[in-house]
């Protein structure tokens, strides 16, 4: 049974072929709306992955925190946001430089530091879902070496709220 | 240093303070962590219960609409919240936050109303709009202030920059200015009190000042002009309003010292200590209808304001707060309708005891005290007369 499974998707990836191992990291900035009316907020985002190439397909595991810090005298709150995703995505025009889009899906989970005139609490929050989608472009740009510029949409799957965008800037370490 | 974080669950109707009640919320009520105040005027992080907010997205309840960098028609405001293992809302960030204290207080300044049997006094929800971005006349940003604006009837805080707790946190400061909505809705818009209005500078640009006898010489030295028949009366009633509100604030927190967390400099002029302040005399309100100059107007009638707010705090602490604030609410309601109005400098009295009957002998020697300086006032020679 197993080695039927195994036949079948060596098939359909179009034959017998060994996948590329990647390591990544990122650095990007998020715009996300902040208490409408106020405008948006960019905050730095930062991300580490491993991925795994496979003919057209690639599959990543990415962890990414953002953080962001706001306040006025003697009060502050510092959120900051740690990301688990997974990635497929697909490269649609295979080239040089290949783009390519992307389904994540994961959880995130915040962390909020708040003060007050000296007294400060932590507070971890439940962790939620996240769906994401992205477009991207990737090249080898030396020996082994990737670089990638990916736009992405983000948004929690139960609260419904909206969506959050980020751009990421890449550097993969092929094996 | 990092002081344990104190959760408790603090509940909408307040006893003494009108602030802190411990007691768990009923199911459904949103707890949202927020810094708060003790008694003592220090400022923790608590899990605040607030039970009339219906959308935590578009912070909207039965007790204020909030906006944020805009007036009433502004757009709807998202808020940001992360939920904790427990289920306490925390604002994610520093508007979200400000929304939160700004809602909760206004809300327990509602139930303070509804206690007093004068829930019906305000339109409501109220409105408050937070980070309003002001420009004075040669468009420099200002910073740093709140007050309460008639037109839109809406509670309007500006950006704060200085290195204190921010006017939007302080909840004596946003109970001074939701007193001024009050104030608007019952004297201020009495038709004898109406065509008095004037002396806009806010209060939070004012430098300190010594309101004694330094008050007196300032408006000696600048009674120069021509007497302008309004000039006493409007600074009596601002004076009434600001005075009053200041009260409020005291009322509110049980802090005498509120103001100073956010804005210290105005701290020692208008702290709101049990000591009675003697009214200055005819010739001191003859000599205001001479100045012509608008600032020292202004600062006279916050210095008189103090004068009023330190009476009505010694009346509270004889007589009890709860009957004092609702006294006055109950009279301010009554000049409402009256077509008539002497703004005189003991208009205050009126505010608390509504006829000469009302005259106990302790009553009387406050307001003797009070008015000792002056020769017309009408319910010291009321007090003259032996009560039945």
């Amino acid at each position: 049974m197993i080695r039927l499974v195994i036949a079948a998707v060596v098939l359909l990836s179009g034959g017998p072929a060994a996948a590329d191992l990647y390591v990544g990291a990122g650095t990007g900035i998020r715009v996300q709306k902040y208490a409408a009316g106020a405008g948006s907020v960019n905050t730095p985002v930062h991300s580490f992955v491993l991925g795994a190439l496979w003919e057209r397909w690639m599959f990543l595991g990415e962890v990414s925190q953002a953080r962001y810090e706001s306040g006025a005298g003697s009060v502050y709150v510092h959120r900051s946001e740690t990301g688990a995703l997974a990635w497929v995505r697909h490269a649609v025009t295979p080239s040089y430089w290949f783009s390519y889009v992307a389904l994540g899906g994961g959880i995130r989970s915040s962390m909020v530091e708040t003060g007050v005139a000296g007294a400060t609490a932590e507070n971890r929050g439940e962790s939620e879902g996240v769906g994401a989608v992205a477009l991207g472009l990737q090249s080898q740009v030396a020996n082994s070496f990737n670089l990638g510029f990916e736009l992405r949409s983000l948004s929690e799957l139960e609260a419904g709220t909206e969506p959050w965008f980020e751009t990421m800037a890449r550097l993969f370490y092929q094996f | 240093m990092k002081l344990q974080f104190r959760r408790s669950f603090i509940l909408g109707v307040l006893a003494a303070t009108g602030l802190a009640c411990a007691a768990k919320p009923p199911p459904g009520t949103a707890l949202i962590q927020m810094p708060w105040p003790d008694s003592e005027g220090v400022y923790s992080l608590q899990a605040v219960a607030v039970p009339t907010l219906n959308n935590t997205k578009t912070m909207q309840g039965a007790a204020a609409t909030i906006k944020i960098h805009a007036g009433p028609n502004g757009p709807q405001p998202e808020a940001n919240f992360v939920v904790d293992g427990d289920g306490v809302l925390i604002p994610g960030d520093y508007l979200t936050l400000q929304m939160s204290v700004a809602y909760a207080h206004l809300e327990k300044l509602m139930f303070i109303e509804q206690r007093l049997g004068l829930d019906a006094l305000l339109p409501r929800p109220r409105k408050i709009t937070i980070e309003y971005p002001m420009y004075d006349e040669s468009g420099a940003a200002v910073f740093d202030n709140a007050f309460y604006y008639p037109t839109w009837d809406s509670l309007v805080l500006l950006p704060y920059r200085r290195r204190e707790l921010p006017i939007t946190v302080n909840a004596g400061i946003l109970a001074h200015e939701h007193f001024h909505a009050i104030f608007q809705h019952t004297l201020g818009s009495a038709p004898a009190a109406a065509e008095l209005h004037g002396l806009e500078i806010s209060w939070a640009e004012l430098p300190s000042v010594s309101c004694g006898e330094d008050m007196k010489r300032e408006v000696s030295a600048r009674a120069v002009g021509k007497p302008a028949g309004r000039n006493a009366p409007m600074v009596i009633l601002r004076a009434l309003n600001e005075g009053l509100a200041d009260f409020w604030g005291w009322y509110y927190t049980r802090d005498e010292n509120f103001i100073a967390h956010s804005l210290p400099h105005a701290g020692p002029t208008r702290r709101v200590v049990s000591q009675l302040k003697t009214l200055p005399d005819e010739k001191f309100f003859e000599a205001i209808s001479r100045v012509e100059d608008t600032r020292t107007l202004l600062t006279t009638a916050y210095c008189l304001g103090t004068y009023f707010s330190r009476f009505a705090r010694r009346l509270a602490d004889v007589e009890g707060a709860d009957e004092v604030a609702g006294r006055l609410l109950r009279n301010l309601i009554r000049m409402r309708s009256q077509s008539q109005i002497k703004v005189k400098p003991d208009l205050v009295l009126s505010l608390f005891f509504a006829s000469s009957s009302e005259l106990t002998p302790s009553r009387c020697t406050m307001i003797k005290d009070f008015t000792a300086a002056l020769t017309d006032s009408a319910l010291s020679k009321a007090c003259e007369v032996p009560q039945p």
